[in-house]
C-alpha cells in the first residue's frame, strides 16, 4: 500500500515538474514560429534546450527508479537520483539539502523507493513548519540519518505518517527509527 | 483571440513564478505583446512588488512557490484591491485546486503548459475586465458624489421650503385631487385661526366662499387635477373664511404638481395653491365704499343742481318784487311760497350731503323695499329712469327685512340698480329696456335680485367684474360698483352671484342674513 501511495505521489510530482520546462518550450517555440528578432533564435534555442534537459533528467531518474525494483541498489546513487528529481520541490519549500557519504552501501531492492519515500517525508515535514530549512542526510554504510532544522535552528519533528510509509516500503529489508528530529534508516544487506 | 503584438504599454502585469525557465518564457511572451512585466520569484517578493511597484492591471501567478501559495497571494490581493484580476497558471491539474481558486475569486485558472495565445487572450480579457470595473467604480464614485451633492441640495431645498412654509406672508396650500387639504403654511393657518391638524383633510369648500360667477373653488381644483397638462394653472379671486367670522378676499393661483413615481406607487397629482391676501383689507374696503359713495354723489349732484336751479328762479323773482315794493310779501302769500321753495332746496342739499356725513354703522333691521323706494325716487328725480320699463316685486306678504346697516343695503341696491340702468344704454331715443327688481325670503336669507335685459357681460369678463376698478363701461364707470357690493355682502356673511339673464342681460342676486328679532 505504501509503495503504491509513494509511486502515485511520485508520478504526480513528475507530471507536475515536467510541466514547467514543457511550458517554457511551448512558448519559446510559439515565439520562434511567430518570427524572432535578429539574434534571438540561438538564445531561444539554448533556453529550449535547457528546458528539455531538465525534462530528460527527470525522466532518467524516474526510469532508473522503476528499472531497479528487483535488484540491489547503491544507496548514494539512489539519493543522488532522488535529490535531482526533488530539486524543484526542495527549492519551493526552501530546503537546503546537504548529502554526506561516509560509507556507501548496496541496499536491498526496495532501497530506491524507500529513498523516494524519505524525500517525500522530508517535504511533507517541511510543509508543517516555517522555512527556510536546513536538511542533512548522511550515509554511513547501512545506516542513513536524516535531520531537518528550521530557520531558528530548531529540529523539526518528522511527520509520523510519512516516516511510517518509509518503514512500510522497507518491510523486512530494513527499519526506520524516528526521534528528536532525526530519522534513521537502517537497511539490511541484499540477499546474495 | 490574437497573438500579434499590441501597444499595451500602460498595462502592467505582475508575474509571480519561481521557475526561471517559465518566468523567462512567459515574461518574454507578455513583453512582446506590449505589456510591462514585473517579475516576482516567490511569495514574499510578490507581496513586496505588489505593495511597492504601484498599481498592476493583472497578476499572473503560479500556484506553488516558496514562502506561500498563489491562493495565499490571491487572498492578500483581495483584501487590498478586490477588483484586481488574478490569473493562476499552474501545473496542478486537480479539480480541488481549481475549485479553491474559483472560490477565492481568481479571474481564471490555466494549467501548464498554456499556449501563448491562451495566455494573452486571458490576460487581455482580465485587463478589459479590470478597466470596465475601474470605469464602473469611477462611475459609481461619481454617482455617489452626485448623490451626496443632490442630497445636500435636497436638504437645503427642504430647509428653504420649510422656512417658506413657516415664514411666507402668502398662504400656501397643498390640495389633493379631490380638493382636500393636504398641508398649509403657517400664515394660512394663522389666518383661518384653526390648528393645522383640524384643517388637514377637510374639504376646501369649508375654507373658501363660492365665487360669484365661478362657483366652488373645489370644482376648479378637481378639474385642474384631472385635466390635461395644458390647463394646469389658474389665477383668480377667492374669498377666504378667515378667523373671527371675517370673509377676506384674496388672489389665488393654482398649479398642478405631479409627484414622480416612487417604488412602484402610482403617480400622484397635487394642486398647489398660492394665496395673496391683504390683511388690512377691511380698511381698504371701507375706502372703496367711500369712493363709491362719492362717485354716486357725483352722479346725483348734477340732477340736484338742476332741481335747485329750478327753485332758485322763482325765489329770485319774488325777492326782486319785494325789493321794488311792488307786492306785499305777506299778504300775497309770497313768503309762504318762498319758504317752501327754500325747504326743497335744503332737501336737495341734504340728499347730497347725507352720504358724506360721518356716522357709526349700526346693523339692525333694514327693510329692503324701503331702500329700493328711496333709491328709485332719487333716480327718478334725477331723470335716470326715463324710457325704462321698471318693475318691483316683493314675493310673499311680508316685507323682506335683513340684518344690516341701512347705508349698506342702500349702497348694495343703488349700485345694482344703476348698473342695470347703465347696461340698458340710451336705446337710441326709444325704449331702453326692462329692469326687474325682486325681493323675497329664502330660508334664513333675505334675497334681492336685479335683472336687466341689457347688453350683458361677455363670459370671459364675468369673473373679473368683482375686481376693484375693472369696468365694462369704459370711461363712464368707476369699476367700484360690484366690488363694493361684494365687499359689503361679504362683511354681512352673505353671498352674491352674477349670471346671464337668458339670451340677453344680467341677473345679480344677493343673499343677506334675514333679520331675526332678538337673534
Amino acid at each position: 500500500m505504501a509503495e503504491r501511495t509513494t509511486l502515485l505521489s511520485l508520478a504526480a510530482i513528475l507530471t507536475h515538474d515536467l510541466s514547467n520546462p514543457l511550458q517554457s518550450i511551448t512558448v519559446l517555440c510559439e515565439l520562434g514560429i511567430e518570427g524572432d528578432e535578429p539574434g534571438e533564435g540561438p538564445r531561444r534555442a539554448q533556453q529550449s534546450l535547457q528546458a528539455a534537459e531538465r525534462m530528460r533528467d527527470l525522466l532518467h531518474a524516474y526510469a532508473a527508479l522503476v528499472r531497479n525494483t528487483d535488484r540491489p541498489t547503491k544507496l548514494s546513487a539512489a539519493v543522488e537520483r532522488t535529490d535531482a528529481m526533488f530539486a524543484r520541490r526542495s527549492e519551493r519549500h526552501r530546503i537546503a539539502l546537504e548529502v554526506g557519504v561516509e560509507r556507501d552501501f548496496d541496499g536491498p531492492p526496495s532501497t530506491g523507493l524507500a529513498v523516494v519515500a524519505l524525500f517525500m517525508a522530508l517535504i511533507e515535514t517541511a510543509e508543517t513548519a516555517t522555512g527556510p530549512f536546513e536538511a542533512r542526510l548522511v550515509i554511513d554504510g547501512p545506516t542513513t540519518t536524516a535531520s531537518l532544522v528550521d530557520a531558528a535552528g530548531a529540529a523539526v519533528t518528522w511527520s509520523p505518517a510519512a516516516a511510517e510509509r518509509v518503514a512500510d516500503i522497507l518491510a523486512t529489508e530494513g527499519s526506520v527509527e524516528c526521534s528528536d528530529g532525526r530519522l534513521e534508516l537502517r537497511l539490511e544487506s541484499p540477499p546474495s | 483571440m490574437t497573438t500579434t503584438d499590441d501597444h499595451r504599454v500602460n498595462n502592467s502585469v505582475l508575474l509571480v513564478e519561481d521557475d526561471p525557465l517559465v518566468v523567462h518564457a512567459l515574461a518574454l511572451s507578455l513583453r512582446k505583446s506590449g505589456y510591462e512585466v514585473t517579475v516576482a520569484g516567490d511569495f514574499d517578493q510578490a507581496l513586496e512588488r505588489f505593495e511597492s511597484a504601484g498599481e498592476f492591471d493583472v497578476v499572473v501567478t503560479d500556484l506553488l512557490m516558496p514562502g506561500g501559495t498563489g491562493l495565499d497571494l490571491l487572498k492578500h490581493i483581495e483584501t487590498q484591491d478586490p477588483d484586481l484580476p488574478v490569473i493562476i497558471v499552474t501545473a496542478d491539474q486537480s479539480v480541488q485546486a481549481a475549485a479553491e481558486a474559483v472560490r477565492e475569486h481568481a479571474f481564471d485558472y490555466l494549467t501548464k503548459p498554456v499556449s501563448r495565445a491562451q495566455l494573452l487572450e486571458t490576460v487581455s480579457r482580465a485587463i478589459e475586465h479590470r478597466q470596465e470595473t475601474t470605469v464602473e467604480k469611477h462611475a459609481q464614485v461619481r454617482l455617489q458624489e452626485e448623490h451626496r451633492q443632490l442630497a445636500i441640495r435636497h436638504q437645503k431645498t427642504a430647509m428653504l421650503l420649510s422656512v417658506l412654509y413657516d415664514r411666507a406672508v402668502e398662504g400656501i396650500l397643498v390640495l389633493d385631487e379631490a380638493g382636500r387639504l393636504v398641508d398649509a403654511s403657517e400664515s394660512f393657518v394663522a389666518l383661518v385661526g384653526e390648528p393645522l391638524y383640524e384643517l388637514l383633510d377637510i374639504d376646501i369648500r369649508e375654507l373658501f366662499e363660492p365665487h360669484p360667477t365661478e362657483g366652488d373653488i373645489q370644482d376648479r381644483v378637481v378639474s385642474l387635477a384631472k385635466g390635461p397638462a395644458s390647463s394646469s394653472h389658474w389665477r383668480g379671486e377667492v374669498t377666504v373664511y378667515a378667523g373671527r367670522g371675517r370673509h377676506l378676499p384674496a388672489k389665488m393661483s393654482l398649479s398642478v404638481c405631479e409627484m414622480p413615481q416612487v417604488d412602484g406607487e402610482e403617480r400622484t397629482r397635487y394642486v398647489l395653491a398660492l394665496l395673496y391676501y391683504e390683511i388690512g383689507y377691511e380698511q381698504l374696503s371701507r375706502q372703496l365704499q367711500q369712493a363709491d359713495r362719492l362717485a354716486t354723489i357725483g352722479l346725483l349732484a348734477g340732477s340736484a343742481a338742476h332741481e335747485i336751479k329750478n327753485e332758485l328762479g322763482p325765489l329770485l323773482g319774488y325777492l326782486t318784487m319785494i325789493e321794488k315794493g311792488s307786492a306785499d310779501p305777506v299778504g300775497s302769500g309770497m313768503i309762504g311760497i318762498m319758504r317752501e321753495s327754500v325747504r326743497r332746496v335744503h332737501q336737495h342739499v341734504e340728499q347730497i350731503l347725507e352720504p358724506l356725513r360721518p356716522r357709526v354703522r349700526t346693523r339692525g333691521a333694514v327693510v329692503i323695499g324701503v331702500s329700493i323706494d328711496g333709491i328709485l325716487a332719487l333716480l327718478r328725480r334725477a331723470g335716470k329712469l326715463r324710457r325704462i320699463k321698471l318693475s318691483v316685486e316683493q314675493r310673499g306678504d311680508e316685507d323682506v327685512v335683513v340684518h344690516a346697516d341701512k347705508d349698506e343695503v342702500h349702497q348694495i341696491a343703488l349700485n345694482l340698480i344703476t348698473n342695470a340702468i347703465d347696461a340698458l344704454g340710451d336705446g337710441d331715443g326709444s325704449d331702453r329696456g326692462n329692469i326687474e327688481i325682486c325681493t323675497w325670503y329664502e330660508h334664513d336669507w333675505g334675497v334681492l335680485e336685479v335683472r336687466d335685459d341689457g347688453a350683458g357681460i361677455a363670459e370671459e369678463l364675468r369673473a373679473r367684474v368683482f375686481e376693484p376698478f375693472f369696468t365694462t363701461k369704459g370711461s363712464g364707470g368707476t369699476g367700484l360698483g360690484l366690488p363694493v357690493v361684494n365687499d359689503i355682502v361679504r362683511s354681512l356673511k352673505g353671498r352674491v352671484t352674477l349670471d346671464t339673464n337668458g339670451d340677453r342681460g344680467t341677473v345679480v342676486t344677493v343673499w343677506v342674513p334675514r333679520y331675526k328679532p332678538g337673534g
